[in-house]
Formats: C-alpha cells, structure tokens, sequence
C-alpha cells in the first residue's frame, strides 16, 4: 500500500523533475539546438501570414524562375511563386501531417495495445499477430497503396501513414502496460473492486502516454519524411498546395540550373527533421537512466 | 528451438497471408483502369474490352481472389498486366538487383554505423561525439531522393569521380548470369573489369540507401556501447589494467552487439522502402521500380507478387534476428 | 590511451569510405565515334514482336530491326518505296498490288518474298494482339493478303484507301516483315506463332540487329552490313534507360550519352542554351486540351464552357511549356491539312463573367480537376485553378495515377481534366472523329457531348473532292471551337536533346520516335 503511494510521484516533485528535465536538455548543446529548430518552425507556423512576403499560392508566371534577389529571397517557382513565403507556409503543412499522424497513430494505437496487455491471452494474440502483419511490409508501399486506394490528399496523407504507424505504439502501449499491471498501486486497486475499464482509464492510462508521447516526438522526422516521399512521387499534398516534398518533386526539373527551386524545400526538410531528431536523441539519453550513470 | 521456429513460421505465414488479402482487395477496389493505362489513351475501346476479358479482369473482385488463391497455391502468380510475362520471371529477373544493393548498402551502413557508434559512445560528451552524431544526423534528415540527387550532381557531374546511374558502363560486356547480382557473377567469371565498374556503380546507391541504416545503427551502438561500458565488468577489467583498445573491442562491444544486431536486421527489412526512391534516381533495375510502375499501373499480379517478396524478406529477417540473439546470447530460451 | 583508440577507429572509419575514391574512377567522357548512345526511358518496352509492340519504345525499336513495304515521306503526306519497289491500285482504291524489290535479304541471310510479308501479315491477324486493329480495321479476312508468285503481294482492303491511308497503315510497324523460317524454327506447342521468341529477338530485314534487350537497362543494335539501303554509318546504337529526367540531363553533359529524349520542358530550355548541346524541336499533330464533361450539370451550358474558354491565361501556359508550342485553339493542328486559323480566345475575365452572368451561374460552382503526374501538367492545373476562381469556380485539383486518369475519364465520371491526343494518321478525319462524333465513342462520347456537327464529320470522310473536304472540315472546327467541351491550349513540340556533334537524327513530326539509320558523328 505504502508502495502505491509512493509510487505517484507528487505534484512538486513532477515539476521539480521536468524543470531537471529541461535544464539537462538545455544543457547539451545538440538538443537545445533540436529545441530551438522545433521553437522556431511553431513560431513560424503561427506568424507565417504575418512575415511571408507574399501569398503563397498567386503566380505571376512573367515572373518565373527567377535566380534569388531582393525582392524573392529564395527566389521563384515554375509558376512565379515565391519560394520563400511557400516555404513559411509550408511549414503549417507539415506540422499538421506530423501532429495529426502522431494524434491518429496513438489513437488507434494505445487502446488496442493497453487491452492487449491488460488482458493478456486470446485478445493480446489476436492484436499482435495484426500487428505482425502491418510491419510486414515497408511503411512508404502500405501507405502509397493506401494513399491511391483513397486518392491523394492531405487528409488521406495522414490517414495512410497513420494506418502504417500504429502498430508500433500499439507494441510500445502493450509493454508499458504489462509493466504497470503488475505494479502495486493496480494490484491494490484490483483488490479494492475497481472495474478493469477504470483501471486502465485511470491508472495504466496515464503511464502510457508519457512513452507514447516521447516515441511520437521521436517519429516526428520520419513522419514528415515519409509524406514528402509521398509528395514526391505523387501520392501526396494536391497542387498548389506549398508541401514541401511536392515542391522539391516540382522542382528537381530545374536541379542543374535553377537551383534554388528544389534546394530551398530541401533545406527546410532537412532542416525540421533534424530538429526533430536532435531533440529525440537528446531526450533519449536523458530518459534512459542507466545512461546517465555514465561518466564521459 | 525447432519447436520455436516451426512457430516462428506459422505466424509468419499467418501474417503473409493477411497482408495479402489486404493489399489484393485494396488494390482491386481502386477505381483506375489498368488496362486503360497500359495501352495508353488511344487504344479503342473494344481493344481494351478484348484485353480485360482476356486477363479476367471484367470478373467480380471475389472471383477474381478466388483465382488468384487457386493459382498461387499451385505456385503461379499469373502474368503482369504490363510486362505480359509471368510475375514469377519479372520477380526472378528484377530480385536480385536490388537484393545486391541492399546488401552492399547495410554493409556500408552496418560497418560504418559500427564504427561511428563506438567513436560516438567513446568520446561521449566531447565536441568529436557531438559532431559526429551531428553530422550522421544531418544524414538522417535529409529526404532520401534529393540525397541521391544532390550526390549523383556532385559525385558524377561536378566532380567526375564515379559513374552514373545504372549498374554497369554500356560499353562493358555483362558477365554471364548466374545469380544476377552483377558483382557476384563478375567474381564468379573472374572478370575483374567488369567487377571493379560495378562496383563503383553500385557506390553512391548504396551510400544513399544505407545513409538511413547508418545512422539508426550508430545511434543504438553508441547507446549500447554506454550501457555496457557502465556494466560492472567493464570497470573490472579496466581496473585490471587491460589496454583501452581491448577493454572497448573485446569486451563492451561483443557485449553490445545484441541490440545493434536486432536493429541492423530491421534495417535490412525496411531497406526495400528506400528502394523505390533509390532505384529511380540512380536507374537501377530492381524490385523498387517494378514495384512503384506496378502501383503506378494498377498491375494486380505484379502488386501481389511483389508485396509477397517484400512480406516475406521482412519476415525472414525478422527470424534470423531472433535466432541470432540465441545465439549471441544462451541466457534467452525459446519457449 | 584513448586517443591512440580514436586514431585507430578513425581509421576504420576511413576505410569504410575508402571505396568511394579508388573503386571506378574516371568514367570515359565521351563515347566512342561510331556508336550512338541515348538515353530515355524503356520501362514501356514490353515486346519487340511487331505484331504485339504497341507502346512507343517498343515500336521505335522494331522499327529499327524491320522493314516495312512503303514508308511515309518527311511531310507524312505521300507513300514512298520500302520494300515495295512500287504498286498500283485499283480504280476504287480498295486493291493494292505491291512488287517486292529484289535482293532483299533478313538478317538471317534468308530473302524477303512475297511469302514473308503474306506469312507477316496474317500472323499478325490471327495473333490479335494490342496493335492488330491497325490492320484488322481495314482488311477483313486473311485471304485478302495474298503472295502472287514470289514478288508480288496482293492486299484487299474493305474500303477505298487513298494513298496516304494505305500508308497509314502499311507504314505502321505492326505490317513489318518478319522472317517465317526463323518464326517456324521458334514455335512452340503453346505459342505456333513464336510470339514468345520473337518478343526478345529479332527476325527482320531492317537497317540494325539486336544484340540484347535488358529490361528496365538496356537496348544494343547492331548495324546489319547486308541492309539494303546499305550499311548505317553507327555502327552500334545503346539506348539506356535513365528513367529520372536529372539524372539524364547529368548523363548528356558528362557525355555519357549522345542524345536524350525524355527530359522535362525546363531542361530543354536550359540546354538551348548551353554551347556544345542543339535542342531540336518539331512540330507534331497532336493537341493539349481540357476537357470539360458536359454531363457535370454545370457544363451542359454552353456559355459556361466559353467563359471557361475566356477565364484561362494561355499565355502563362505557353510559358509554362518554355514555349515549346505551336499556338492554336482548333481541332485540327497547325501544319495539318484544312486547319482552321482561328484564335478568338484570350484571358477576358469581364467577358467570362458576362457569360457566367448569362448562363446564370454567377454565383460560381464547384469542380474537380484530375490530371497525371506527367510534368508539366500539375503546374497546369493549379494555373486553372486560379484562373478560373475570378469566375467563381472552385477546381479541386487531383494529380493522379495515369491508370486512375484513364479510368476516370473513359468512365465518363470526370468533371475536368487535362487529356493529349495525337493523331494516329495525318489526316483531319482523325481528329474530327475523336473530338465531335459522338459515335464513334471517343473524345466527343468521354465528354457526353452529342451534337449534330457528327453527321457532317461522318460525311466529310466520305468526300473525294479536296476543297469540298477542306470547307467540310473547317465548319467542324469552327462548331467546336464554338460550343465543343474542349479548351484548345496548344499543339506541343517534340524537343530531343543532343551533342552538337552528332548529325542526321531529326525527330519526325508523327511518330513519337524517330529515325536513327541516318545517323552520324563528326
């Protein structure tokens, strides 16, 4: 009993751990610089109207193709579009691809995996032999199956890499919650008659979501990447829609000469996704606390 | 352990067979029109009709599965709506293409992740750690289509170090077939012209191909590396005086590997993935295009038979994973 | 200690990228002077039979490794000698006699005789596959072709052909010679005709041999010395497959390859422009259009449709094809006999509100627009859509699968989308009958557009008197450009990229391909 007790950590005692947390992420430079990345794309989705210099979808086709200069920074597209405001905007295209896949993903994940594991036996072989077969085959083939069964669009972007995803927060909720299950704070409300439906919703549940929502912010770049495969070989984002993997599919005609097409997309890919990923990697050291006993 | 695998394999094909029941249906309810796109926008009308009775395509789509099961249990996995031949031949000719890039692209990955983990995990903390991490992660992030590009601009057009796309220069005669992975014919007819081409045509896919492999490999190395490098017998023989190098080699890494081998096996897998992208870029002739034109077209035997390739590849290197942790490993027992 | 352990896995590490700079070194520059290498894309070749290639690569290549009994001149307007040395026909046009010149010989050494071309013929027929319709459309049994002795062939048609059909389709690479000791030799219990056989190998007369066939890599030919029109001066062709269009244009500049003929119109542009490269453009008969379905309620107005005529920019697609268009807004192409100059549409957004206006739809209407991903058309469609929003209409542009496309657009279910058609014979019959006779199920049926202007299309093929024909097709342009379902955008240019010093390939204005046998290097 005392164990359960002391096993829900206090509220101070939370805050006082993610503040511990954050001053430890803050103190490796790779993951501030992952957080600063992240900071600065979130910014840059709320104020892009404010700060894109123009609108990203009006053409002005006399105008096309033109080498960056003052007056478009990252200059223009096929169309006369400028590169840059497309790529400010873009950035509330892969965010919501990202955070809505992550959402979706976990919904359909996280229940199957905390029944599958709270209640063991026929139900949990049935889950994972589903799941077997979701991640028998390569995510970019399921999804691109999926994204021309339902055709391409933005929505169906998501829908079609969420499908191939949650498997893995299925397996990943399953072994939290075998874990937690057996713990003393779920023994003892066992024992006091809880129903197993509020058991999970109230005390396994919370323990899922913190791994779950650190292994969604791990996945992130890959989310992104994927989409903009998609986009790429035209499964993704319709046009004139700034997406930035169609962009750089858009702009590859031009790769030898007018550059800045495609390698401004690209650089903004790359850019989000390694900002995703430094800051994956750092919170992964962070959290694992065996690694941290190590000295460098 | 037989017992084990006998399992392993059942729910293997279990899972095999799932897979294909989705992906048939799925494929079939599609609206497009296969034949349609096969004989381009021109082809008269009545043309196409004789084509899609011809194929039993005008069936219903239970029917259609129906025959399809009949079929492949005899071993057939009918013809491709687009190559007129059977699927078995285009998987037989295209398959080892890309079998040999995948496996020139985990080598890369595998030893130069290795390699890059264990500085990583060695230097922790200090500015080599950081920058190598950051410089694999840079990799990581980058789409692998406009990596292959922009290598293929420097590599082959900037600097003129390597040769293009394809597998082999034009001009050299192929070595006669034998596995169909070029290289290995190229050995195995001692032809060591047509071998050192390949090989050097084989570099740059298998660089982009692996990048991705590379640095998951790295990361779980090092992180594995730094668990067993805090393990009490790595501080013991330290302490008895061991030289660095034999301490690290010796004993953190064998005792590390474990993970870093599930990972490499699951990047292995996942590698076919990159293929489609790959295989455009750099004109190689394997699975990844065939299997992109057959989605492309809607070529239902060539999708079913490529996604049996593909299901079973992932499942195979799934197993040898698991039989590779016994190994390595005798405290895990197979129920 | 440690650093010494650092150096060592430097080391290592510099080891696993030591491959990058000793394996292949410099590749050769240039290629060698009497081999012409191209590159392209062949994954759309699925067979070198005649009787079954039917996608453009597979019938360039046939067309390479046999000869046919007539072929078409430059201008696509008169039959010129092939392996017929000459024919005459009878006064209906329906009878052709061929005579068969002499000392014809196949690559296997064997002679071309009238035997061959009847066995080549009626193969074809009773092996019914894609392109047979070629010559079925037209000859009704097999008896209709007819050896007489060893150098006359006898063929029937079920119609009058004027000299331009005949070639149409005698020309086509389907009526192709074949060698039929070499097909009987092949043929197997299940296949009698060797199609399996003759569908990675040759049995032709043509100017070149076919060495191999990779797929998916390579196609190798090899100049055949015995070529009756004498021996062609390259004396190897490689086309190699270079699917991605970057990576073509890298090949071309490094000069790895010699001519490259499937890059996007921006790369055309670029290289134009660059010394040591030619671009060479001609026209060809086929249109670019949109198409509208009149069976979308919304389109069954016939303002509606011209204020779509009058909302779109076509300079801005000019410029978006880098200007590698003819101009024109009539079913009939530039340069086609009876084509029709007229160009009454240009971007008028207050002449299209009116007719929105007048059709009662000012308030503007929904509509999906699907197109391929073939570049340039979704920078097209997402043009229309900005175009036609200052008329209110809302487009939702879908790029799809060309499979998806076709499927959508032969099952009627489109509202918008943007479709090519090129002519199968150089004729304005072909043309008409596929944008305004609805009977005869293609454009006009794809588009539920019935309109009377069918019976002066199915009466114009009919007329044998020249201006009476011409004055026939130009009233059916003008009712189309007039109240037809289609936007008219332009008549593309076939652009092939090349090294300055290769001469003698010129793109001819029907084929999609071209021919390579008076191909030279300097």
């Amino acid at each position: 009993m005392n164990d359960a007790v002391a096993a829900v950590p206090t509220v101070p005692a939370q805050r006082a751990h993610r503040r511990a947390l954050l001053a430890r992420a803050l103190g490796n430079p790779l993951s501030l610089a992952g957080l600063l990345i992240i900071g600065a794309l979130l910014l840059i989705s709320v104020i892009a109207p404010l700060i894109a210099p123009y609108d990203p979808l009006v053409t002005d086709v006399p105008r096309r193709l033109e080498a960056p200069s003052d007056a478009h920074l990252f200059g223009t597209d096929a169309l006369g579009r400028d590169i840059l405001s497309r790529i400010l905007y873009g950035t509330r295209i892969s965010l919501r691809i990202a955070i809505l896949t992550g959402v979706i993903a976990t919904l359909l994940g996280a229940p199957l995996g905390l029944i599958s594991g709270y209640f063991r036996g026929r139900v949990d072989d049935l889950v994972m032999r589903v799941t077997d077969m979701f991640m028998a085959f390569p995510r970019l083939i399921l999804a691109m199956a999926i994204a021309a069964a339902l055709r391409p669009t933005l929505e169906n972007v998501v829908i079609a890499i969420s499908l191939a995803a949650w498997p893995a927060y299925a397996r990943l909720a399953r072994a939290v919650t075998l874990g937690l299950r057996e713990e003393n704070f779920v023994e003892a409300a066992r024992a006091l008659g809880a129903s197993p439906a509020r058991i999970l919703a109230r005390h396994i549940a919370p323990g899922v979501i913190s791994p779950l929502v650190i292994q969604v912010s791990l996945d992130m770049g890959g989310i992104i990447l994927t989409a903009a495969g998609l986009g790429f070989i035209g499964f993704g984002a319709q046009p004139p829609t700034p997406e930035w993997g169609l962009m750089i599919s858009e702009g590859r005609t031009y790769i030898t000469n007018e550059w800045w097409v495609s390698t401004f997309p690209g650089i903004a890919i790359s850019l989000v996704v390694l900002g995703f990923n430094l800051l994956g990697d750092g919170i992964r050291d962070i959290l694992d606390p065996r690694l941290r006993s190590v000295r460098g | 352990m037989w017992a084990y695998i006998v399992r392993r394999v059942a729910l293997a094909s279990l899972a095999i067979a799932g897979v294909l029941v989705i992906v048939f249906f799925l494929s079939h309810i599609i609206p497009g029109d296969p034949v349609a796109a096969i004989l381009g926008p021109q082809a008269p009308n009545d043309v196409i009709e004789d084509l899609r009775r011809r194929w039993g395509l005008d069936r219903p789509v239970h029917e259609q599965f129906v025959r399809f099961v009949v079929r492949l249990a005899r071993g057939d996995l009918g013809d491709s709506l687009a190559t007129h031949r059977p699927v078995i031949r285009d998987l037989r000719e295209f398959f080892p293409a890309t079998f040999e890039l995948a496996t020139a692209a985990i080598l890369i990955g595998a030893l130069t992740g290795l390699a890059v983990g264990v500085v990583s995990a060695v230097a922790r903390g200090r500015p080599l750690d950081h920058a190598v991490r950051f410089l694999s992660l840079i990799g990581l992030s980058m789409p692998v289509f406009w990596l292959g590009l922009i290598l293929l601009y420097i590599f082959y057009y900037r600097i003129p170090l390597l040769p293009g796309p394809g597998q082999l220069d034009i001009f050299i005669a192929r070595p006669p077939w034998v596995t169909g992975m070029i290289t290995v014919d190229a050995l195995l007819a001692r032809d060591g012209g047509a071998l050192i081409n390949a090989l050097g045509h084989l570099l740059l896919p298998a660089v982009v191909l692996g990048s991705h492999a590379l640095v998951g490999i790295a990361r779980i190395t090092r992180a594995s590396m730094l668990e067993v490098l805090g393990q009490d017998y790595v501080k013991v023989a330290r302490a008895k005086g061991l030289a660095e190098r034999t301490v690290i080699l010796k004993h953190a890494l064998r005792n590390g590997l474990l993970p870093i081998i599930t990972v490499i096996g699951i990047y292995y897998g996942g590698l076919l993935e990159g293929a489609v992208l790959t295989e455009t870029v750099f004109a190689w002739p394997g699975l990844g295009r065939y299997a992109t034109s057959a989605i492309l077209s809607q070529d239902f035997a060539a999708i079913m038979g490529v996604t049996i390739v593909i299901a079973l590849i992932f499942s195979l290197a799934n197993l040898i994973v698991d039989l590779a942790y016994g190994l390595l490993n005798p405290k895990i027992r197979y129920e | 200690m440690r650093n010494r352990l650092l150096r060592l896995l430097g080391v290592l590490l510099a080891l696993a990228l030591l491959p990058a700079v000793v394996v292949g070194g410099p590749a050769p520059s240039r290629t060698p002077p009497n081999v012409l290498v191209i590159g392209t894309s062949i994954q759309d070749i699925v067979s070198l039979d005649p009787a079954q290639a039917f996608e453009f690569r597979s019938t360039w290549v046939v067309e390479h490794l046999y000869d046919t009994l007539v072929e078409f001149n430059r201008e696509f307007n008169r039959a010129l000698p092939n392996v017929a040395a000459s024919w005459t026909a009878s006064p209906d046009l329906k009878t052709y006699t061929f005579q068969l010149r002499s000392g014809v010989r196949f690559h296997s050494g064997n002679a071309v005789n009238a035997q061959a071309v009847e066995f080549s013929l009626r193969r074809v027929m009773r092996l019914k596959m894609s392109p047979a319709f070629i010559i079925t459309d037209f000859v009704k049994a097999e008896t209709d072709i007819a050896a007489v002795g060893s150098d006359q062939v006898r063929i029937t048609f079920n119609q009058g052909m004027p000299e331009v059909l005949m070639a149409s389709v005698l020309d086509n690479p389907v009526s192709s010679v074949v060698d039929p000791a070499l097909v009987r030799r092949n043929a197997a219990a299940g296949d009698p005709e060797a199609n399996k056989w003759l569908t990675e190998n040759d049995a032709g007369s043509g100017p070149y041999i076919l060495r191999r066939w990779t797929r998916n890599a390579i196609v190798e030919l090899v100049a055949y010395d015995g070529y009756w029109r004498g021996r062609p001066s390259m004396g190897r062709i490689f086309i190699q497959d270079l699917i991605e269009p970057a990576a073509q244009l890298l090949a071309l500049q490094r000069g790895d390859i010699d001519v490259a003929m499937s890059l996007l119109p921006g790369q055309y542009r670029q290289l134009a422009t660059t010394p040591g490269f030619v671009v060479k453009r001609v026209p060809t008969f086929s249109i670019r259009y949109l198409a509208m379905n009149v069976g979308y309620e919304p389109f069954a107005s016939r303002q509606v449709r011209n204020a779509v005529k009058y909302a779109v920019d076509y300079d801005a697609i000019k410029r978006i094809y880098e200007d590698a268009i003819d101009v024109g807004q009539t079913i009939v192409p530039a340069r086609m006999f009876a084509h029709l100059p007229d160009r009454p549409y240009t971007r008028n957004v207050e002449r299209a509100r009116a007719l929105m206006r007048e059709a009662g739809r000012e308030a503007g209407f929904r509509a999906t627009l699907v197109v391929s991903t073939e570049v340039p058309l979704p920078d097209i469609a997402a043009k229309i859509k900005e175009d036609l929003a200052a008329i209110n209409i809302t487009v939702d542009v879908q790029v799809l699968r060309s499979a998806d496309v076709l499927g959508i657009y032969r099952g009627r279910t489109h509202h918008m989308t943007i479709a090519r058609w090129g002519a199968d014979y150089p004729d304005p019959d072909n043309l008409a009958k596929a944008f305004a006779d609805f009977d005869s199920r293609v454009l006009a049926w794809r588009n539920q557009w019935d309109h009377p202007v069918k019976r002066v299309v199915q009466q114009a093929v009919q007329e044998s008197d020249r201006a009476k024909r011409e004055a026939l097709y130009k009233e059916i342009q003008k009712v189309v450009l007039e109240e037809g379902p289609y936007v008219i955008f332009a008549y593309p240019l076939r652009q092939i990229a090349m090294r300055t010093n290769v001469k003698g390939v010129d793109p001819s204005p029907l084929a999609e391909t071209f021919d390579l046998t008076n191909a030279s290097k300097e």
